[in-house]
This record gives C-alpha cells, sequence and structure tokens, in this order.
C-alpha cells in the first residue's frame, strides 16, 4: 500500500501503537500509520489475532473480515 | 524571563473563541536555527492567544536550565509509589497462566484445583469472544479458547489473598492442548511447507481467515508482505551509478527490560473502575478498558503516579489490564496483576529481527542514484518489522526502491521498541554509506556533506570533525598492529517530529500563592514532570520547586501518549500557553489592588513588578493574597505547529571508540561522542541523560542482547536476566555528549523530542564501522558476540578498493 493511498475504514477494534502515538477510529487518523513498522493488536481479543483466529493488520481489518466492527455500531 | 503583558486583550484570555474564527493571528519574530551557526529570526504567523515568543535558552531563567529532578527525591528516598507499591484495602494478587507449548488448540482448560487451592478468590479463563462473528471455518467452533501462538501466551489468572497462593494455584489449572505444527527460525518460517502461523491466505474474503486484502499487502504462508514503496526508477539509477554497493545485514530480536514490569491494580466498583497502570498512556488505558467493558470513559480512572521505564511496549490496556479488572469484577476486590520477568520476555513485545538487501548507487561524487532495499523480519506472531526509514530519510536519493516483509513465527508478537525499524535499518545503511565512502575514496564526512543537506546534521558533522576523538582517527583500516586494535566509527541517526494535539493542560494559581499544573501526561521517567515545572516557573518567575506538578491521572486533562519522542513537543506548549492565560488572570486579579493597570505589572524574580515604578517589587505569595477570588486558572490545548508546512527531522551524529580483541572476539566501546539535537532543549541535563540511556541500550543491542528460540521446542531459552545479557557498568564506556541547540519557530516552547534518536539508532553501525576501521573486516550480523566477530575475522573479505 502506498503510504499516500487512502486505506480502508478499519474495524473500531483494530489498535496500533506507532510512532504518531495510539490511533483508534477514523480513518484519517490512520493515514500515518500505514509505516511497515506498526504493531497492531485487537481489542476484543488483547492480541494479534483477531477473533476469527486471523492476524490483525490495517490490511485486514476490513469491512469483509467477519469480525469486523464498523465505529457506526 | 520579565513577562511582557503587553499583549493583554481580553481575547487572549478565552483562547477558545479565538480559535473557532481560525483567522485572529499575529505575525511575530522567532529565533530559528543554531546559535552559534545559524541563528536569525524568521516570522511566523500565530494565533493571538498564544504567548509572546521565547527568546533563545540563554536569556531565560529557567527553561534551558537544568534544576534537579522535580520527583527526584521522592525517587532516591523511596518515597515515590509505583504501581506495584500500590496497596490497597483488601487487595487481591493474580498469577498468569500461560501455554506452555508454542502452537496448539485449547481443548479444554480445568479450574477446580486452582479454585480450591486456600487463598484463591478468583479464576478468569481467556475466552475467544466471538461477538457477532459468526466463523466459516468449522473447526475453530471446536473450542472456545483462543488458539495458542507462542509459548507463554496468557490462558487464565488467578486471584488470590497472597502472590505466592496466586502462584500455586496457578500451577494447579489443568490445560489441555491439542498440539500443533510450530515453527520459531524465520528462515525455515519462510519456506513453502513450514507450519502455518495463521493458517490460509488472508487475501480471500470470507475464508476462516477472514481477511480480505484491499490494502493490497499480501500473504503468502509465513509472510505478510511485501509492503512496497517505490519512488523514481531505482533500475535505472543503478544503471547511471558510477559504484554499486550491495550487502546482507542481519539484525536479532531485542525483547524489552524496562526496569518496572508491565502491570496494573484494578479496582472495580460499581461507580468507577480505578486501575494503576505501568503505562505509556494513561489515555490509551482508560480507552481500551473502556471499549473492552463497554464502559463509558468516564467510569474508568486511570492513574500512573511514578512509572518505572517504557519503550514502546506499554501502551493500552493489555492482557494484564483486562484480567485484572475482570478479576476484581468477579471477586469484588481490587486485584494486582504485575508480570514477571519471564513474563515480559516472552508476551510483551520486542523489537523485531530484520534480514536486509541493501542496495546504493551512486555517480562517482557520492551523488546518491538509487536505494533498494528488501527485509525480512519476524515481529513473532505479529507485525511491524519494517526497517526502511534511515534508508528513506536520511540522504536525498534520486530513487528509491523499499520491499519489507513480515515473516510470522510462534513467538510473543513485537511491540514498538525506541525508534521502531530505525537501529536495524541504520545498521545497514550507515555500514553501506561507509562502504561507498571507501569505494569512492571519499572522506567519510565529506560524503554524508554531500548527501545530506540537512542544516543541523551539518553543523554536528561540523563538530565532530573538530572533535578530538575524530581527529585521533586513523582514516586507514587496520591499522593497528594488535592483537587489541582501536577503531572509531561514526553514524547518524534520524527521527521525526511527530506530534499528537489531543493534549492539553490546566494551570491554576491559588490565593495563598501556590501554582499548579494538572495534565493526565505520564512520566515514564524522562522527566516531563520536571520540564512541566520548568514552564510554569519561567512563567511565573518563581522557582521550579515552588510550582507542583500533578500529573498522571486520567482526571485531569487529557495527556499524550508518551512515545514516538512525542511527549515534550507535544505537550509543553499547551502547558506553556495555559500558564500564560493563569498568569494574565492572576494579573488581572491582582491589579485593583495594586491600583494598577495588569499591563503594568510582569513577574520575575519570585516577585511582582511594576514597569512604572509604581511600587516596588511585591513578593509572589503576598501579591496573591492580593487576588480577588480563590483561584484563577485557564486550560490549553495543544494547537498546530505554527508553520505545518515545514516537516522537521532531529537526529544526531554519533562516533564510537572500539578495541577489538582478535584473539578472543571481543569487542570493548572505550568512548562515544554523541552530537544530538531536540529543538530547544527545556532541561539539557535531561537529554542527556536520555542520550546516556539510548547510547547504552544500543550498546546492548550491538554486541549482548539476542533472544534464543529452542527450535526443537519453540522455547525461549533465555527468558530471564540472567541469561538474557543486558549491558551492565563494566560495559559502558565514557560518553560525552553535546545538544545541539535548534530553534525551529514551530510552538509557544519550541521543544521537540529526543527519546528516539538518542544514540540506539546509530549505535550498530557506529561500532561496526569502528570495528571495520579496526581491524578491516565488516560485521555484517548483530549481536556481534564474541563467536560472529572471530568468524567474520576468520573470512575472506570483498575487495573495497576505491573505483
Amino acid at each position: 500500500m502506498s503510504a499516500t493511498e487512502r486505506p480502508p475504514q478499519p474495524c473500531q477494534c483494530l489498535r496500533t501503537r506507532n510512532p504518531y502515538g495510539t490511533s483508534p477510529l477514523n480513518a484519517e487518523s490512520w493515514l500515518p500509520g500505514v509505516d511497515a513498522t506498526s504493531t497492531y493488536w485487537c481489542l476484543r481479543t488483547m492480541g494479534p489475532a483477531g477473533p476469527d483466529e486471523h492476524y490483525v493488520h490495517l490490511s485486514r481489518c476490513t469491512p469483509s473480515r467477519v469480525c469486523y466492527e464498523s465505529s457506526d455500531e | 524571563m520579565a513577562m511582557d503583558t503587553t499583549d493583554l486583550l481580553p481575547d487572549a484570555i478565552h483562547s477558545d473563541a479565538v480559535d473557532s474564527i481560525g483567522a485572529v493571528t499575529r505575525t511575530v519574530s522567532m529565533p530559528i536555527g543554531i546559535p552559534g551557526y545559524t541563528l536569525h529570526e524568521e516570522q511566523r504567523t500565530v494565533p493571538t492567544s498564544e504567548p509572546p515568543v521565547l527568546p533563545v535558552n540563554k536569556d531565560l531563567d529557567y527553561i534551558g536550565k537544568s534544576p534537579e529532578r522535580w520527583d527526584g527525591h521522592a525517587k532516591v528516598t523511596g518515597r515515590a509509589r509505583y504501581t506495584a507499591d500500590v496497596q490497597l484495602p483488601g487487595m487481591l494478587y493474580a498469577s498468569f497462566v500461560n501455554a506452555s507449548i508454542p502452537h496448539a488448540r485449547i481443548l479444554s482448560i480445568d479450574t477446580t484445583a486452582a479454585e480450591r487451592h486456600p487463598g484463591v478468590k478468583g479464576v478468569h479463563v481467556i475466552e475467544l469472544l466471538l461477538g457477532a462473528a459468526v466463523l466459516r471455518d468449522p473447526t475453530l467452533e471446536r473450542t472456545k479458547y483462543p488458539i495458542v501462538r507462542f509459548a507463554g501466551q496468557p490462558v487464565a489468572a488467578v486471584a488470590a489473598t497472597t502472590p505466592l497462593a496466586a502462584q500455586e494455584a496457578a500451577a494447579k489449572v489443568q490445560v489441555k492442548y491439542e498440539a500443533l505444527p510450530f515453527v520459531v527460525d524465520v528462515d525455515l518460517a519462510r519456506e513453502a511447507n513450514a507450519p502455518l502461523v495463521f493458517p490460509g491466505t488472508a487475501d480471500e474474503a470470507g475464508t476462516a481467515g477472514g481477511g480480505g486484502s484491499e490494502g493490497g499487502i499480501p500473504q503468502t504462508g509465513n509472510v505478510h508482505g511485501p509492503s512496497v514503496h517505490k519512488h523514481g526508477d531505482a533500475e535505472q539509477g543503478f544503471k547511471d551509478a558510477d559504484v554499486i554497493v550491495d550487502a546482507r545485514y542481519t539484525t536479532q530480536v531485542q525483547t524489552h527490560s524496562a526496569l518496572e514490569t508491565h502491570g496494573v491494580v484494578a479496582d472495580w466498583r460499581p461507580e468507577l473502575l480505578t486501575v494503576y497502570a505501568s503505562t505509556q498512556g494513561t489515555a490509551s488505558v482508560r480507552e481500551e478498558l473502556a471499549g473492552f467493558f463497554r464502559l463509558p470513559k468516564s467510569q474508568v480512572r486511570v492513574i500512573t503516579e511514578f512509572m518505572g521505564g517504557g519503550f514502546g511496549a506499554k501502551f493500552g490496556a493489555g492482557n494484564p489490564g483486562v484480567v485484572a479488572a475482570a478479576l476484581s469484577r468477579k471477586t469484588g476486590a481490587p486485584v494486582r496483576l504485575m508480570l514477571d520477568r519471564q513474563e515480559e520476555h516472552l508476551s510483551v513485545g520486542n523489537r523485531p529481527s530484520s534480514d536486509q538487501r541493501l542496495r546504493i548507487g551512486a555517480k562517482k561524487d557520492g551523488t546518491i542514484t538509487a536505494i533498494k532495499l528488501i527485509s525480512y523480519g519476524t515481529a513473532g506472531c505479529g507485525t511491524g518489522a519494517g526497517c526502511s526509514g534511515p534508508a528513506a530519510n536520511l540522504y536525498k536519493w534520486a530513487s528509491l526502491h523499499t520491499e519489507e516483509n513480515d515473516v510470522f513465527i510462534n513467538a510473543g508478537p513485537a511491540a514498538a521498541f525506541r525508534a521502531p525499524g530505525h537501529p536495524q535499518g541504520a545498521f545497514a545503511l550507515e555500514q553501506s554509506i561507509d562502504e561507498l565512502a571507501a569505494r569512492l575514496n571519499m572522506d567519510l564526512l565529506d560524503l554524508r556533506d554531500r548527501i545530506d543537506e540537512n542544516p543541523v546534521r551539518r553543523v554536528q558533522r561540523q563538530i565532530i570533525r573538530e572533535s578530538a576523538l575524530w581527529k585521533s582517527r586513523n582514516p586507514r583500516p587496520n591499522a593497528d598492529p594488535g592483537p587489541i586494535k582501536r577503531g572509531i566509527g561514526l553514524s547518524q541517526s534520524v527521527w521525526y517530529r511527530h506530534l499528537t494535539m489531543n493534549c492539553g493542560a490546566e494551570v491554576r494559581v491559588h490565593k495563598d500563592g501556590s501554582i499548579e499544573v494538572l495534565s493526565a501526561v505520564q512520566d515514564i521517567g524522562s522527566g516531563i514532570k520536571t520540564v512541566l515545572a520548568q514552564i510554569l516557573a519561567e512563567q511565573f518567575g518563581v522557582q521550579p520547586a515552588k510550582v507542583s506538578v500533578k500529573i498522571g491521572d486520567t482526571n485531569y486533562p487529557v495527556g499524550p501518549n508518551s512515545g514516538g519522542s512525542v511527549t515534550t513537543a507535544s505537550l509543553t506548549p499547551a502547558v506553556r500557553d495555559a500558564a500564560w492565560q493563569a498568569a494574565q488572570k492572576f494579573l488581572l486579579s491582582i491589579a485593583p489592588a495594586l491600583s494598577s493597570m495588569p499591563a503594568d505589572l510582569s513577574l520575575s524574580g519570585g516577585m511582582v513588578r511594576s514597569a512604572s515604578g509604581k511600587f516596588q517589587p511585591i513578593p509572589f505569595r503576598l501579591a496573591a493574597a492580593k487576588m480577588n477570588t480563590d483561584e484563577v486558572s485557564a486550560q490549553a490545548k495543544r494547537i498546530p505547529d505554527y508553520d505545518p508546512s515545514k516537516y522537521d527531522t532531529y537526529g544526531g551524529v554519533d562516533i564510537a571508540e572500539v578495541a577489538v580483541d582478535t584473539e578472543t572476539g571481543r569487542i570493548h566501546v572505550k568512548r562515544v561522542l554523541a552530537v544530538h539535537d531536540c529543538g530547544r532543549p527545556i532541561n539539557p541535563a535531561q537529554v542527556i541523560s536520555q542520550i546516556n540511556g539510548g547510547v547504552i541500550q544500543g550498546i546492548s543491542y550491538t554486541l549482548f542482547e539476542h533472544r534464543l528460540l529452542d527450535p526443537n521446542y519453540g522455547l525461549m531459552v533465555n527468558s530471564n536476566l540472567d541469561k538474557y545479557k543486558i549491558a551492565g557498568s563494566y560495559e559502558v564506556p565514557q560518553i560525552e555528549v553535546q545538544l545541539t541547540e535548534s530553534y525551529i519557530g514551530q510552538s509557544s516552547t519550541d521543544a521537540s523530542g529526543i527519546g528516539e534518536a538518542a544514540g540506539i539508532i546509530s549505535a550498530g553501525a557506529a561500532i561496526g564501522n569502528a570495528v571495520y576501521n579496526a581491524t578491516g573486516v565488516r560485521i555484517r550480523q548483530l549481536p556481534m558476540t564474541p563467536a560472529v566477530v572471530l568468524t567474520a575475522l576468520n573470512q575472506p573479505q570483498p575487495s573495497t578498493e576505491p573505483v
């Protein structure tokens, strides 16, 4: 993913701590977070795998995932 | 500094109203550049709500000076209360039950014996909370427990009346596993038939993985990647090059070893969940606990009175936070859950490894035509092993191509670790730049002058060039007859001006003359308490020790999470703005009693002064007694940088002197000269302290630290500090730090950060280049253990003859 591309709206449970701080929720705040050093975890599991047992990542925690939670919910 | 009150306007006190309009600004002249080198003034347009521009440090009373740590006395006397010191009535002690094998499906967890153990009050089993999700892989529905992906993964916890009872009971929890194939070797994990840490491809939306790949980063087996960045045509750049250096570098996994382990004390009450946490972000802990338990944030309070260190792994509530809170809710008692040192090594983060192939093409004059970096690294069962930051950001290039890959293995997930990705990347880049200089027959500093236009770094190189240590360097490699050979090496570092706008502070002045600042920010040991005291002291003209600093509590205005070197740069402008506004209110409040106009009053030297000489200076405390109210206060939030079009980096230039014993392979780092910048240093002694720590941590990473996993059992074999070697006092060299005071005109304090760039980024390459200077042998592998050094010394070296 190019750093300038707008990422998809991530699951509201995706968390990261990258050099910019902890950035939950809206996609705008995720824009700096596409950096390849970002580590991710899931709020529901507190680990690197989501409730569906797959790994969580900005590129993975998208609406097509079965455990996805929208920030609108 | 005598405070100028001529800007005192009613609007200036009510900054929100001004900011909401967004157009009420004034033009100010600010100091820019480096005193003694490039200092000059530039214009900035700032909101009228901003305080007057600060002069350079030499003209200030408290900012830029090094008063003793505001909380130093409490720390050295043991009065400081860390999370593990918290004692609450009826408090229970919790202990985790951790997975004993690296990859498994949990079939059952029997807690019967544990629950019957004397003193046990509650047991919590970590279950898979599927929520509304419906898994499409039926095999995953066989168990309600999460898949175990590394040995040491928490699976349950026990709360008891004593720590020993909790540990004994935890040992009685029976976990029945269905063992799964595992892999802990990065190279094996990349093979096609390797056991899969996350089965299936996530690129097919709707599989058991759930995946979906809109982000475009593929998953192939255990490899997540590549994450590709291209700028310009790198292949053409290599064709245009006169010289190409091409090498492979590897770095190891480094685990977190903060003095204080992860932990919390959770006290769940019907009206409020109070959590004492060892955290780098009180705000992040509250946000996650509120989110996990679906509580309003107003019903979660997080307190961090003192904190024993964090290097990036202490964000959010984590398993300790949610498990302790769940146990507290279940037992109706406060619960303390502090990890032990082994758990710290296994489950709460590490710096990923790297395996880098780095190519750099350059013209004969040093101009870089192309950089290509392909990296693989493991963040265990997580992601985040990228390391392209230095390659992308340290030097000018005509083209850049990076491909970064995460390799999953059955080991604990990585967490951010001081300058994520940069020690790895700089280790490769800065050795290759030295190699390039040799091929081009150029001086190391001259080449960097050619390819690095950063004005601060240019000054820092000049300081290095003029240093006695650098002048003592013999540029000819392997000139020392040995067997102990001396060498000196150089490396630069780069970090970025990251900020968070999501922070603020309140400043109060009381009628008894006391002044306090309140912010939820946590002091992770680097000294923000002292810095905030200095900001207030400068504004009110009182000694820093005389002000009260109340932080580390989410009852106060939200503070920044402390990571990425953001804390001082983000928070101090808000604190100064609040202090300035509170000072204006204070002067307004006392002016009638002094028969003066507020604009005639100023604060300095512990006194309230009259510019017109209407009265003799009055001690601040006595003047405060004349306030027409018991208290005045002001809150301020961080506003954006004055000139957001300017994006600054900071960093440094470090040189290291080493002695290499060519018979034993031991490297002894004898001296380090570290020249660094961080904008306006608010407290130079604390900045130097951070750089000292970064240098030592960098030496430790370069020479010693190494997570070792047993390939047969998948267990970490050195998961304690007696076997996981960290640099000790004997390995600490003579460190000289020179700060480059640098003004950028971006905020009311003009402070930047230091934590990341403070030595750890450059240590590996500086030592590597020093070893090359000493021996003529380039070591491209970390850690540089005696075995690695001896192996390298006995290998034929490729030619580095000039072109």
